[in-house]
């Protein structure tokens, strides 16, 4: 069951139905029940491996509290040994298996394993990352374990987060869990409004760019550089409105059961730099690693120098990457986005003497919207890594890029507006939509940067209020791109 | 709330969606470029049909196609009604496969099938391949259009291509001693004019249309996915290789069912003195015990009524295999043009293989 389906919002009715008109003491079951229910709609067995995982930290984080020295932080290994050792085995051991055997194969050793056939259990990137703050935050005392074990293992499973996050900490999501929720209308319909946002991001947006993307990807050295560059940009836009667009979705039905998920995005196309950009791109997870590697790695020890923050930088980014899977191109991704910061802090004198020189930095909206182009491009082009199946398709992609440039404005029209189906995969139709949709994106977006959309749209006449949310609905049922296309960040 | 405000919010709000339809309309009218046309009804039979020497346009994310519908209503070419003397013709029944609205006439599978059998400077006779595909149709309905339309042609041989779709949502009926009903349903008489106009009216609106379809279409595919969902919770199967390993199954009542639709068919087929072969070719996706079902169904059916059988998919998946076109479009189930020249291709070489099929 994905999101994006009709049986999705048939389960999610009855379940919020059933929750409020629930004893409040017993929801926390229902939740878990439900929660369950919709993990094992993918791969029922694999639920065995969550279970295993919640008695694991469920216990451990007692031990660690109950401990002292050595023995604590041992806990605390044994913790992060079993999530990122199930995390291993499943996402990471045939990557690893597969270059040692490469390896192997150069100093003609008879390498003897082989390869695992495993299924990716759905979201396991995100549960063992959330179970191993819980663990974290008990070690480092900010947090108490949690004695209620069906709490707990909510906390772990909680349906809308459970399979792509955002990745929770304890201390905003288990308290949550435990108080009691009394229906309110304007948090269930704002929960509501989010998921329809959410929806329309996904389905009419990320849903349609993606038959171009993939068109275009799969037909790499048939394609001319006009498609490819159209497909770089087209993938930054289905990469965030799909994610972003599970994010709102997940939110949304939280708010609707009276539980807040923390935010996994803030703009990030309007970033004006790199850093900026992934402080604003999945929060969760760019915080999570921030807080549990960065920190430890940069500012641990007696002396800080620039050189360990630089390279602390690098290493952040670089697991970033492999955490969005076992690939080398994943793993570019990532330590193109550390060797973005890093060049952007060694040049930051330059460029600010450069804008001085030209006068650039006196023009400060259009300063801005020059920095905001060069992160989305730095991004978008980076995603090429993220897209491609393996490096050679990456490459090949990349070396295509630069070719049929030279076509002449007539036939650029035709092949990229009246035709574009050998072009860009599509008609004119869904490309009039894909921009449209794009340009709905930025709007909204920008817009909500200058004033609070939500809050201004409830003030505004009834009218206005009908047709823009008759407008959302009906986009949802006649501009929905109908592909059935899985949520990206599901694999991870 | 005083009752004029009450009322004055109920105007506002109806604006506001009336407003909304219209903007949706007006961007649908841009950039939907689906006919919506409505069947009429052939007198003669109660089947539904596409006007002859008609054409409209289809659209999906990944394609586009104007749709040719011939002096028949088949998405096909033209069709002499007099059969000429040394010409051997090919009726192909079916449902979408057969109809082929994905692609232009020139690039049909019955299209390629007949040029190739036709490039043989030494054949004995002249190749007319005869689609009469309609979306939709399980072998229920293929008998009846065959019966209406196909028959007069005087057939020398002919296909019926079917997938797993034809025996999951056929919908047959039966006379009261357990035979398949062939008799024809004649138009209701009830169906008024201002009932047409009204139809007409609405199908010319692309919101209304999209609407229904759309919410139509998500309706049956949600039923299908909660009782899959269940089905594979109780089995504790896997529903990322559902396509592999699921238990999904067919009821046999409906193969049951299925076997007896056929031997009408073929009953009907030997009326006119053709011979007559099955083609299957299971769609992508479909749980593969089912596929398998869909070949044996297919096998026996044919052993008990002696007629040959063709099962499209080993071929189909072997010239993938080998030149790597995907036979079904990214975003639609049905064959692509390559999968057309995959289908003309396996049906040319077993004909080849099977020359009695191509004599009389």
């Amino acid at each position: 069951m994905t999101f994006a389906s009709l049986a999705f919002v048939g389960f999610f009715i009855i379940i919020s139905v059933a929750y409020y008109a629930c004893p409040p003491k017993a929801r926390w079951a229902l939740l878990l029940v439900a929660s369950c229910y919709f993990y094992m709609a993918w791969v029922p067995k694999y639920i065995l491996i969550l279970f295993a995982l919640i008695l694991i930290d469920y216990f451990l984080a007692f031990k660690i509290e109950g401990s002292t020295g050595k023995t604590r932080r041992y806990f605390l290994i044994a913790s992060i040994i079993s999530n990122v050792g199930i995390l291993f085995v499943f996402k990471y051991f045939n990557f690893f298996n597969e270059n040692v055997s490469a390896l192997a194969a150069l100093i003609h050793w008879n390498y003897p394993i082989s390869y695992l056939k495993l299924l990716l259990p759905i979201g396991l990137s995100f549960h063992t990352f959330q179970s191993l703050s819980y663990c974290i935050e008990v070690y480092k005392g900010r947090w108490k374990p949690e004695r209620h074990l069906g709490i707990y293992a909510l906390y772990v499973m909680f349906f809308p987060q459970l399979v792509a996050g955002p990745i929770e900490r304890p201390s905003h999501l288990l308290p949550q869990l435990k108080k009691t929720v009394f229906f309110d209308w304007p948090t269930v319909f704002s929960g509501l409004r989010l998921m329809g946002w959410g929806f329309f991001k996904k389905l009419v947006i990320a849903d349609r760019l993606a038959v171009s993307v993939d068109y275009v990807y799969g037909h790499v050295g048939h394609v001319p550089g006009p498609s490819i560059a159209l497909a770089i940009i087209f993938f930054a836009f289905q990469l965030y409105a799909d994610f972003s667009g599970y994010t709102d979705i997940a939110r949304g039905s939280a708010r609707v059961l009276g539980i807040d998920i923390m935010r996994n995005f803030d703009r990030p196309y309007f970033s004006t730099s790199v850093a900026e950009f992934w402080r604003r791109w999945h929060i969760s997870l760019s915080s999570w690693f921030r807080d549990y590697l960065y920190y430890p790695l940069a500012f641990a020890g007696k002396r800080m120098t620039k050189l360990r923050l630089y390279l602390s930088t690098l290493i952040t980014f670089t697991v970033i990457g492999l955490w969005h899977g076992a690939n080398w191109t994943f793993i570019i991704f990532g330590a193109l986005q550390g060797s973005f910061i890093l060049f952007a802090i060694w040049t930051e004198n330059t460029r600010k003497h450069l804008m001085e020189t030209v006068g650039l930095a006196k023009l400060k909206g259009f300063l801005k919207a020059w920095q905001s182009f060069a992160v989305f491009a730095l991004f978008a082009g980076s995603c090429i890594f993220f897209r491609a199946p393996d490096l050679k398709t990456a490459f090949a992609f990349l070396g295509n890029l630069f070719t049929g440039w030279h076509i002449s404005f007539s036939a650029f029209m035709l092949q990229y507006f009246r035709q574009p189906y050998d072009t860009l995969g599509f008609g004119r139709g869904n490309l009039i939509l894909a921009f449209g949709g794009i340009g709905i994106l930025l709007v909204l977006e920008y817009l909500q940067g200058r004033m609070p959309l939500i809050d201004t749209l409830k003030r505004r006449p009834i009218f206005l209020r009908a047709f823009v949310y008759t407008g959302l609905i009906l986009s949802l049922i006649v501009f929905n791109a109908y592909v059935d296309k899985q949520f990206i960040y599901f694999q991870f | 709330m005083k009752p004029k405000r009450l009322i004055i919010q109920a105007i506002s709000i109806g604006l506001g969606i009336l407003a909304a339809c219209m903007v949706a309309e007006a961007v649908l009218r841009f950039t939907d470029v689906n006919d919506y046309v409505v069947l009429p009804v052939d007198k003669a039979s109660g089947l539904s049909i596409h006007a002859s020497d008609s054409s409209y346009e289809i659209s999906r994310p990944c394609l586009e196609n104007t749709v040719t519908d011939n002096n028949l209503g088949f998405h096909g070419p033209p069709v002499s009604a007099e059969k000429g003397k040394n010409v051997f013709r090919i009726v192909v029944s079916g449902g979408s496969f057969v109809e082929a609205e994905q692609v232009p006439v020139s690039e049909m599978f019955t299209t390629l099938l007949e040029r190739k059998l036709n490039a043989d400077p030494r054949r004995a006779s002249d190749y007319e391949v005869i689609p009469l595909g309609f979306s939709g149709n399980g072998t229920f309905l293929d008998t009846l259009y065959f019966e209406r339309f196909g028959e007069s042609l005087k057939p020398d041989l002919v296909i019926l291509l079917e997938t797993e779709y034809e025996s999951a949502h056929d919908d047959p009926r039966f006379t009261a001693d357990g035979r398949v009903d062939l008799s024809l349903p004649v138009p209701s008489p009830s169906r008024s004019p201002s009932m047409d106009k009204f139809r007409n009216i609405y199908h010319h609106s692309k919101l209304i249309m999209n609407v229904f379809e759309r919410l139509y279409s998500r309706y049956t595919e949600l039923k299908q996915e909660m009782s899959d969902d269940l089905a594979r919770m109780a089995s504790f199967t896997d529903s990322a290789s559902d396509s592999a390993t699921s238990s999904v199954s067919k009821d046999q009542g409906v193969w049951d069912m299925g076997a007896k639709l056929m031997d009408s068919l073929v009953g009907t087929v030997s009326s006119v003195h053709a011979r007559f072969l099955l083609a299957t070719w299971a769609i992508p996706g479909t749980p593969t015990l089912t596929t398998q079902e869909l070949r044996d169904q297919s096998q026996r059916s044919a052993d008990r009524d002696h007629f040959p059988y063709l099962d499209l998919s080993p071929s189909i998946a072997d010239q993938y295999a080998r030149k790597g076109a995907s036979p079904v479009w990214s975003c639609d189930n049905h064959w692509s043009q390559a999968g057309h020249e995959y289908a003309a291709e396996s049906l040319y070489e077993y004909l080849k293989q099977n020359p009695k099929f191509l004599s009389k």
